[in-house]
């Protein structure tokens, strides 16, 4: 092994060894703490009035978008299905996609059930390469639906529900106590810092299931 | 394939012997995270797999535990096998007429 080799590999190691000590840390509460500008923060488990109030609120944001209409009355946000429509109306059948991404994961239980019978190191190692490709497709197939439906009325209002859920339950450490960050929705709505939001989403989503195909793909 | 950190970590002689020993494994007791969840069915399987190992159940070997596809492999071979012994037995009636779907695999009758 070269010296260069050995170097990337000891790296590979150290990397491998902090992402091991963050997965510790991640999974010992139900809350997840990070430092960030020299400040500490946390994001918590929401209580059960918080998820009503998240729920209370995404029923207003639904009525607020259903009722929104154009200058010509056309309403201005649409559901899945009716974007699904209008995409087969131009020649893009996200139907076809969806069946893709189902065809693929049949092909993937069959070679998983080939590989779970082999000992041969090549050929699990070919099997594992086809599978993998297929894993690809599939999340390349997902970001393409993702993509396509951003704007309908599912993927905002979950969005909306990600947002709203952070505002209530990120908090900061000032003078030994732990505070809301932000004092309304609508502060946290114009925060510069993208980055602060970003973190906190990202801790978020090991706290709540926040896997966005799921709600897409119903 | 290689294994993320938290499969490293689940499968890890420490986790399991809290696990075994029905130690915690988190601080908190209740109003478990989503990736405690997570966590826990992984620590779970992991468990599983290397009784299986240590037991030579077929299709197991030494290391495979390291290769997170050779797991989700190997549990779903697991589960379709346990299927497929299971049906003849309800194809042949020999199930509790009561229960239905998924209750019918937990309530075969055995015959002693």
């Amino acid at each position: 092994m070269s010296r260069k080799e050995e170097v990337k590999k000891a790296r590979e190691a150290i990397d491998f060894a902090l992402e091991l000590a963050k997965a510790k840390k991640v999974i010992k509460n139900n809350y997840i703490e990070f430092d960030y500008n020299g400040n500490k923060y946390r994001v918590r488990m929401p209580t059960l009035e918080e998820e009503e109030l998240v729920e209370k609120k995404k029923a207003l944001k639904l009525n607020k978008m259903l009722s929104e209409v154009d200058e010509e009355g056309n309403p201005v946000y649409l559901f899945k299905k009716q974007w699904n429509e209008l995409y087969k109306k131009r020649g893009i059948d996200l139907d076809e996609k969806e069946a893709r991404i189902d065809h693929l994961n049949i092909e993937i239980e069959t070679l998983l059930l080939e590989l779970a019978k082999t000992k041969d190191k090549p050929e699990i190692d070919r099997i594992e390469r086809e599978i993998m490709k297929r894993k690809q497709d599939i999340a390349e197939t997902i970001s393409y639906i993702l993509d396509k439906y951003q704007y309908c009325i599912e993927y905002i209002l979950f969005f909306f529900y990600k947002k709203y859920l952070l505002f209530l339950v990120l908090e900061k450490l000032e003078n030994k106590k732990w505070k809301r960050v932000y004092k309304t929705f609508e502060d946290m709505q114009k925060e510069q810092d993208t980055k602060l939001i970003a973190t906190a989403l990202e801790s978020l989503s090991y706290l709540v299931d926040l896997r966005m195909d799921n709600v897409i793909r119903t | 394939m290689k294994e993320s950190p938290l499969e490293k970590l689940a499968r890890s002689y420490e986790i399991r012997t809290l696990y075994n020993n029905k130690l915690p494994l988190f601080n908190n007791n209740k109003d478990f995270s989503y990736i405690q969840l997570v966590f826990l069915n992984m620590v779970e399987r992991y468990n599983q797999l290397i009784t299986d190992i240590a037991m030579g159940e077929e299709n197991t070997e030494e290391g495979m535990e390291e290769d997170p596809l050779r797991v989700e492999a190997y549990f779903l071979w697991k589960s379709k096998k346990f299927k497929d012994m299971v049906r003849p037995e309800i194809e042949n009636n020999n199930i509790d007429n009561n229960v239905k779907n998924d209750d019918v695999l937990y309530k075969i009758k055995f015959e002693g």
